[in-house]
């Protein structure tokens, strides 16, 4: 401390030390400022501003055409001139402009006087007021306040007339200017477009410099709180909340801070990526008029993630895999947030978020949202809702068989095969496996018996002695109800033909075993789609006997009240007759079991059946146990081993949870045993237990991360029991979920939809679904629980093809068949068809070069339903099946050829399989339900399928009423009398069957706008460019006169007509709702102007029969004063004209047509009752438009009109609306004199 | 070799070696205190120590509880706790060594020497305010703030800990019931820090470092602020995981891991062990041995104790301020004896009377 003076520091030394802290302390405060400035987000900002400008640059370019520039110019032009000629008159101008001023000022003048006359009198009268209440003299001062009032109204006037003057004086400068500017307005019209980019780019990139010196400013470090034009984007949810466990706060955005082209469109070019490209579905979320606006929606109420988090690694990203994990990692440093519980969704898993609002409408989403819709499916058809509790879930009902009367069903033997590995019965079952699973793996020791002073017991003893004892205790909860014998002979012969055209195989399917080949196709019929409803069939009569069958034919829902499958209300002998082909087996196919199944009891192990008691009843006591063993307990006498097991196997019973599933007599009120799932989607992870296999490398799987969720549910549905691998757990405590053999695909779906089921942070905004969507949604489910579609075709297919302009076309349309084949080939895909039609080729040695079509709903390019169009087979591109249906060609298949016997004892594959019919001249002929045997191989296609097939339902919620639908679902009556389809009889749960009903009608109405549309283009320009602008009836859908006018009107001449855009028309043939709210109802004013008319659309109410109404008779009877009553009429007009009664049944009389039921119709006495007006009309008009290739002949198409000997001087349209009021009012005619 | 090292230290930072072994390294420091304070042995065991951090830092788990938002200042303060202990301890060898020697203390020295308040106090602090200012800012854009998730009643995060500085109260909480490890001991100890002026009035130490003048007096401190603070702190920070499970530095935080915890009060001790009867019914006769070991331990005693081991010490302080004194020092000692009493015979309460939530 030598020079250090009289300090103790050095001064100067002290100074370079403040001199290095202060340049520290600015250093770092700059760094601050900096970090604080420069964020992540600011950078994608900036670049999206720099590629904006550049996409609106191009845009900009693209508009402004040589043309557009001519006309722009031209505009300009005008501009200038007009400008010139104001010029050319300026003294005038000035005049006018000066007088104007000058009128102005006086108006001015005038105006305030007015006022302060107003004001003044308002003053008077208060003083007046008051005055008169304080003398008590209610007429004082009347002078003043009439003084003041006069004042008011001279004023008043004044300003009046100088307004007036004012006005001449305005209307004078106007003429002078008014060239200039109207042209000034015809020049912001045609540019509008042109001009709102210009200004979007001169905000991107300002052409003065001082403005881009502002915005620099703007930004710059330091200064940017004030006005930053890089900034913060929130969306601020009102409706929608984030859970903070104490509160609920409003949710807030901030994602499309770097997501800046989120609801854009045109940001999707290759080289356009995230974070600067546009949403995949715009059409459905995020922009403006889609049903989830961002602006309501945002992004993290499905997306998940830290929605408030400004940079990449807050925002908890989420990569898709491994791969994209690790290059985040070293791009971005990425990690999972540990602390936040909703990481974003990996996009496999998005659909999840729709559940949250869909649940009353799931399967109205499941286009949008197949994977989700699909493991809400899938939960319903493996009972997962049984085992696991969700809250909403729409139904309770057991998935499984009932076990009251199993003893009835089949043998012990059989049961215990069975639930050791339902799967070796039955490959495609969706019982679960339940024993011999991994976490009681065969040679793992389960427990030391006797309290460690016995034998080890092993998994395969263990769970074949539960398995034994399972069976014994559901045997014994079993009535044996002995089964009354068959009361008629069957045979089976005629059962194979019954089994097949019934309706059996719409849900069931004969699938050859995995590793076995089909033996005929058709009865496998692919192992996928409607006919995977019910069970697979083969080899169930090795299971059940003939008596059994017979009766749950006959009546399945006295062995199963809540079974699906319906009653067909088969006569005894039919099935009697099914029995017997099923029990009998001619053709092998229901007595074959898969390798490696056998018949047999499950060995029991006394050690390991005393042990597993011992665990199930640990709380009775140690030495009570033995003493029951001994016999002890006369209650419980153990040591008969056939009680033992019957109490053993009801502790598994509970235990395993089988009763979830199955009804077990006095298990009825037992609690499901899975965890509740109504909110597992927000369980967070430290709540489940990855036990050891998560670190594992599984059979392939990948080991699990520890931060997700789905990873592990993933693994619980692959590998249920896989979490107890290796841990040290008693009997009792192991995991129970049993194995369900799901696919990867389907793990996902059910794993996607558990996923979704969250805590609601949506409750105002919820999905609220309208009276009609709700029961379009509770229709659907129905259609599906029924299996509608597998007999009805629901949605007609779809053809691709290219036209002889290269367009590509795609219609709705079906193949029509070849020449030398009787069924239409396959609609399953182009690839199905291609190897359809080269087995054609090959069997009738001819080469097929062209493909027909009929066109199902009219496609204006292409025509009108009904036609004919024929394609290059090469132009062919794509076929979609119908949705539904595919009944339809195992029925027709069998009236062509019969049904497929097989010979299990052939050698040749080729002679295995022959086609027979019940015909017992073996002729081929088919027994009609008259019980008339008539062959139908030479007959077309289209009749066959119109008389014998189930009808097709597309518009049916049009054509019915309500309530007649709603009585033939709860109550089917034979409508079409030769069909041997059977309509069953199903049972509905609540409100199904009239849902069902809303859901066609509801559907008819939603799609009826875009028919129209559609239609109306080619029926007008047919009829327009035919010449017959004035012919009213030529407006109707039937222009079968016009066939040979081609030519619709095209998108634009409709547009231009209506006075509505192009892309509104185009909008509304395609079904957009949207568009369909902006521009149907001028879209329908001008079809109806020219004459174009087509009924509907349906309420999808009631509709009352307006043709039954007095007033309707009445002004009928008027009109018609020169002829009979208006019902009587058209009795006449039907049977003497075209003759109804020809084809249709009345009243339950068959038609005089009796010799063949081909082309028999509907009982026309139901029509009041049954048919919607509208749909008669336009079926009367033109059947083939209504019903392509029905048989029903269009009556009233003549040219000139016929049947006018019955109706004189009537023309079509009069003949149709007479036959309508007979129709409708058929229960009020009196018998037709001869 | 290196996870055969990892799973030594793991064992060894099991409560009871990890405790014991901080207990015999302070009282070897101070023992040998003028060995420990010599500058080459302290950089050899500062080298070792930095050594052995530098070769722990890689593992996974240690990286991951030292490099926590959190922690990262606390073993930046562990370094300074360890600088000045040594920088104390090595000031007082020398002065004893100077007293030994007749000279001055080196305080004395510099206290002949007069300084002004501008330079060389004021302007020494501005720099250092600018100093922290600087670190301040460096560590808080450089290590962004820890937020952990929204809180919640109903799901408390695992393990739910104190801020760094209550962490070893916390600790106590193992040991003791929440009345006493939450409000008796902590107003003991600020009630003991403010008595302290009127309990000590030697005037040996002022104003300079000694140990040979005070070692009762430091060594007092040093256990109680080394050892059952600063070592609490450090066991709470880094070795106490999910469910307040122990868990060593080079050891998987495993949410699932399970410590016994079948701990036995006095009374089943009596009773039912020694005395082979159930215990009696009324609470007052059920709990009489651990009433009479408490009064034994606050009324026999100190005494006791005065009467023996702190007879000088009684004899200067007066009865007043040694009762009080020796009051503080038994619930002081109360601490440790507990913790030994728990790890060695699983010992819950002495009283326990979970009726009126009254536990000891």
């Amino acid at each position: 401390m030598a020079d250090q003076g009289d300090n103790h520091y050095f001064t100067p030394t002290l100074n370079k030390w403040f001199l290095f802290s202060s340049l520290a302390f600015l250093v770092t405060s700059l760094w601050m400022m900096v970090a604080d400035w420069n964020r992540p987000w600011k950078d994608y900002q900036r670049e999206f501003r720099v590629r904006d400008l550049e996409k609106v640059r191009a845009t900009l370019d693209a508009l402004e055409t040589p043309e557009a520039r001519q006309g722009e110019a031209a505009l300009k032009t005008a501009v200038d001139a007009a400008r010139a000629d104001v010029a050319a008159r300026q003294s005038e101008l000035e005049k006018a402009r000066a007088e104007e001023f000058a009128v102005k000022g006086e108006l001015y003048v005038k105006d305030q006087a007015a006022k302060f006359a107003k004001a003044d009198y308002d003053w008077t009268r208060y003083q007046v007021e008051e005055h008169r209440r304080a003398i008590g003299d209610l007429n004082a001062e009347q002078d003043k306040l009439d003084k003041a009032s006069d004042q008011v109204a001279a004023t008043a006037l004044a300003k009046e007339e100088t307004e007036a003057k004012y006005k001449a004086a305005q209307a004078r400068t106007e003429a002078i200017l008014g060239r200039a500017t109207a042209a000034d307005k015809a020049l912001a019209a045609g540019t509008r477009d042109q001009e709102r980019l210009r200004k979007r780019v001169e905000q991107l990139a300002p052409s003065d410099k001082a403005v881009v010196l502002a915005n620099g400013l703007r930004d710059a470090p330091g200064l940017d709180f004030i006005g930053p034009i890089l900034k913060v984007q929130k969306i601020v949810l009102d409706k929608l909340t984030f859970e903070l466990n104490f509160t609920k706060t409003t949710r807030v955005d901030m994602c499309t801070s770097c997501h800046m082209a989120s609801d854009r469109e045109g940001w999707t070019a290759d080289n356009d990526l995230e974070p600067l490209r546009s949403h995949p579905r715009l059409d459905l979320y995020l922009s403006g008029n889609s049903p989830h606006p961002q602006k309501d929606f945002g992004c993290t109420i499905c997306h998940r993630g830290a929605g408030e988090a400004l940079d990449f690694v807050r925002a908890d990203h989420r990569p898709s895999g491994v791969q994209e994990e690790e290059s985040w990692h070293e791009e971005y440093g990425w990690h999972k947030q540990h602390h936040w519980d909703y990481p974003m969704l990996q996009d496999a898993f998005v659909e999840a978020s729709c559940v949250q609002c869909h649940k009353t409408s799931m399967e109205l989403i499941a286009d949008e949202a197949p994977k989700v819709t699909e493991g809400y499916q899938l939960f319903e058809k493996y009972g997962c809702y049984a085992c696991h509790k969700v809250d909403w879930f729409p139904t309770s009902r057991k998935p499984g068989p009932s076990l009251k009367g199993i003893a009835s069903k089949v043998r012990p033997d059989w049961i215990s095969a069975w639930v050791s590995n339902p799967k070796a019965f039955r490959p495609t079952t969706w019982m679960p496996q339940i024993f011999h699973l991994e976490n009681f793996a065969p040679n793992e020791p389960i427990a030391k018996s006797n309290y460690g002073q016995g034998p080890e017991i092993l998994g395969a003893a263990w769970n074949d002695t539960a398995v034994a004892a399972v069976t014994a205790f559901v045997l014994s909860r079993s009535a044996a109800k002995p089964l009354p014998p068959v009361p008629v002979e069957g045979h089976a012969d005629r059962g194979r033909e019954v089994f097949r055209v019934s309706g059996c195989l719409a849900c069931h399917n004969l699938a050859p075993y995995p590793g076995t080949e089909a033996k005929t196709e058709d009865l496998a019929f692919a192992k996928e789609g409607t006919n995977e409803h019910g069970p697979d069939l083969r080899g169930v009569a090795s299971k059940v006997n003939r008596e059994w069958l017979y009766a749950w034919i006959k009546d399945p829902k006295s062995y199963w009240p809540q079974t699906r499958m319906p009653n067909l209300r088969l006569s005894d002998q039919d099935a009697a007759d099914i029995a017997a082909y099923m029990v009998d087996d001619p053709d092998g196919y229901f007595h074959e079991v898969p390798a490696g199944w056998a018949e047999k009891a499950s060995p029991l192990d006394l050690e390991a059946l005393r042990e597993q008691a011992r665990w199930y009843f640990n709380k009775v006591g140690r030495g009570e146990i033995e003493r029951r063993f001994q016999g002890g307990n006369p209650e419980h006498r153990w040591d008969d081993v056939e009680t033992l097991k019957v109490a053993v196997g009801q502790q598994l019973v509970m235990n395993q949870g089988c009763f979830s599933c199955h009804e077990i007599e006095g298990l009825e009120n037992e609690m499901p045993i899975g965890t509740e799932l109504s909110n597992w989607g927000s369980k967070t992870v430290d709540k489940l237990d990855f036990g050891f296999a998560g670190y594992k490398d599984l059979g392939g799987r990948p080991k699990l991360d520890h931060e997700y969720r789905e990873g592990w549910l993933m693994r619980k549905l692959h590998a249920p029991r896989s979490f107890d691998l290796e841990k040290i757990k008693n009997p009792k405590e192991k995991l129970r979920m049993p194995y369900f053999a799901f696919t990867d695909e389907q793990v996902e779906a059910i794993a996607t939809f558990v996923v979704g089921l969250v805590d609601d942070e949506v409750q105002r905004a919820r999905m609220n679904p309208s009276a009609e969507e709700h029961a379009m949604d509770v229709g659907l489910r129905a259609i599906r629980q029924k299996n509608c579609a597998a007999c009805h075709v629901l949605e007609p297919g779809q053809v691709v093809f290219r036209d002889e302009e290269g367009v590509e076309r795609t219609v709705t349309a079906e193949l029509t068949p070849l020449e030398s084949a009787k069924m239409p080939p396959t609609m399953r895909g182009i690839g199905a068809l291609e190897t359809w039609i080269a087995g054609y080729e090959k069997e009738n040695d001819e080469e097929v070069e062209e493909i027909g079509l009929r066109l199902l709903a009219a496609s204006p390019e292409v025509g009108l339903p009904g036609e004919n169009v024929t394609v290059p087979r090469k132009d062919v591109l794509a076929v979609l099946p119908p949705n539904g249906g595919r009944f339809v060609d195992v029925v027709t298949d069998y009236y062509f050829h019969g049904a497929p016997r097989f010979d299990p004892e052939a050698t040749d594959p080729e002679e295995a399989v022959t086609s027979v019919t019940a015909d017992p001249d073996g002729e081929g002929r088919v027994e009609d339900v008259d019980g008339v045997f008539r062959g139908y191989t030479e007959e077309p296609f289209d009749k066959v399928r119109w008389t014998f097939a189930p009808p097709v339902l597309v518009d049916e919620g049009g054509k019915l009423q309500r309530n007649w639908f709603f009585g033939f679902l709860t109550d089917p009556v034979p409508l079409r009398r030769q069909i041997r389809v059977r309509m069953p009889t199903f049972h509905f749960e609540h409100d199904e069957a009239g849902a069902i009903a809303d859901y066609f009608a509801n559907a008819s109405a939603r799609a009826w706008p875009s028919r129209y549309a559609r239609r109306m283009r080619v029926a007008l320009g047919m009829k327009l460019k035919a010449g017959h602008e004035n012919d009213p009836e030529r407006a109707w859908p039937q222009v079968t006169l016009l066939r040979e006018q081609s030519g619709a009107l095209s998108v634009e001449e409709v547009a231009a007509g209506a006075g509505i855009d192009p892309k509104v028309v185009r909008g509304i043939e395609r079904g957009s709702q949207a568009d369909i709210d902006a521009g149907f109802a001028k879209l329908h004013a001008f079809g109806a102007s020219r004459g174009f008319r087509m009924n509907g659309p349906v309420d999808p109410a009631y509709e009352a029969v307006h043709r039954r109404t007095p007033s309707h008779l009445e002004s009928r009877t008027k009109e018609l004063a020169a002829h009979d009553t208006p019902i009587s009429l058209g009795q006449a007009v039907g049977i003497r004209g075209p003759n109804c009664y020809q084809c249709h049944w009345h009243q339950g009389e068959p038609p005089d047509q009796k010799d063949s039921p081909l082309s028999w119709g509907p009982d026309l006495y139901l029509t009041h009752e049954r048919l919607r007006e509208p749909w008669v009309e336009d079926w009367l008009w033109s059947p083939g438009i209504v019903y392509p290739g029905t048989s029903m002949p269009g009556n009233f198409q003549g040219d000139p009109p016929q049947y006018q000997n019955v109706y004189p001087e009537s023309s079509n349209e009069q003949q149709i609306q007479s036959v309508l009021d007979w129709l409708f009012n058929m229960d009020r005619a009196s018998p037709l004199a001869q | 070799m290196g996870s055969f090292i990892k799973g030594l230290v793991d064992q060894i930072a099991a409560p009871i070696p990890y405790t014991v072994g901080c207990a015999a390294a302070l009282f070897l420091v101070l023992r040998f205190r003028k060995l420990a304070t010599n500058p080459i042995v302290f950089g050899v065991a500062v080298f070792l120590g930095t050594a052995l951090f530098v070769l722990a830092f890689p593992d996974e788990n240690f990286n991951k509880i030292v490099t926590k938002g959190d922690n990262i200042p606390i073993v930046g303060m562990l370094g300074g706790v360890i600088f000045f202990t040594w920088l104390g301890l090595r000031r007082a060898v020398i002065n004893d060594e100077r007293t030994r020697k007749g000279e001055a203390t080196l305080e004395a020295e510099l206290a002949k020497q007069k300084v002004f308040v501008w330079p060389d106090l004021v302007y020494t602090e501005l720099i250092c305010l600018v100093l922290f200012t600087v670190l301040l800012i460096v560590w808080s854009v450089g290590i962004p703030a820890p937020l952990e998730e929204p809180a919640s009643q109903a799901r408390t995060p695992n393990p739910s800990k104190a801020p760094w500085y209550f962490l070893g109260l916390q600790e106590l909480l193992v040991y003791f019931d929440p009345w006493i490890a939450g409000v008796l001991l902590p107003s003991f100890i600020i009630v003991g820090l403010m008595a302290v002026p009127y309990l000590d009035k030697n005037p040996k130490g002022n104003g300079y470092y000694t140990f040979d003048e005070r070692p009762f007096a430091v060594s007092f401190f040093c256990t109680g602020f080394l050892l059952l603070w600063v070592s609490l702190v450090i066991m709470g920070t880094f070795l106490r995981g999910p469910n307040w499970s122990f868990f060593g530095p080079f050891e998987y935080w495993d949410i699932h891991k399970l410590e016994p915890a079948v701990n036995v009060n006095l009374s089943e001790y009596f009773w039912i062990s020694w005395l082979g009867r159930p215990r009696p019914e009324g609470i007052l006769m059920r709990e009489l041995p651990g009433i009479v070991a408490l009064v034994a331990w606050f009324v026999v005693l100190p005494p006791l104790l005065g009467k023996t081991i702190f007879k000088r010490m009684a004899e200067t302080m007066g009865p007043a301020r040694f009762n009080v004194m020796i009051h503080l020092f038994l619930w002081f000692c109360l601490v440790p004896t507990k913790m030994i009493l728990r790890w060695t015979v699983n010992l819950k309460y002495v009283i326990g009377i979970p009726e009126f939530f009254f536990n000891v």
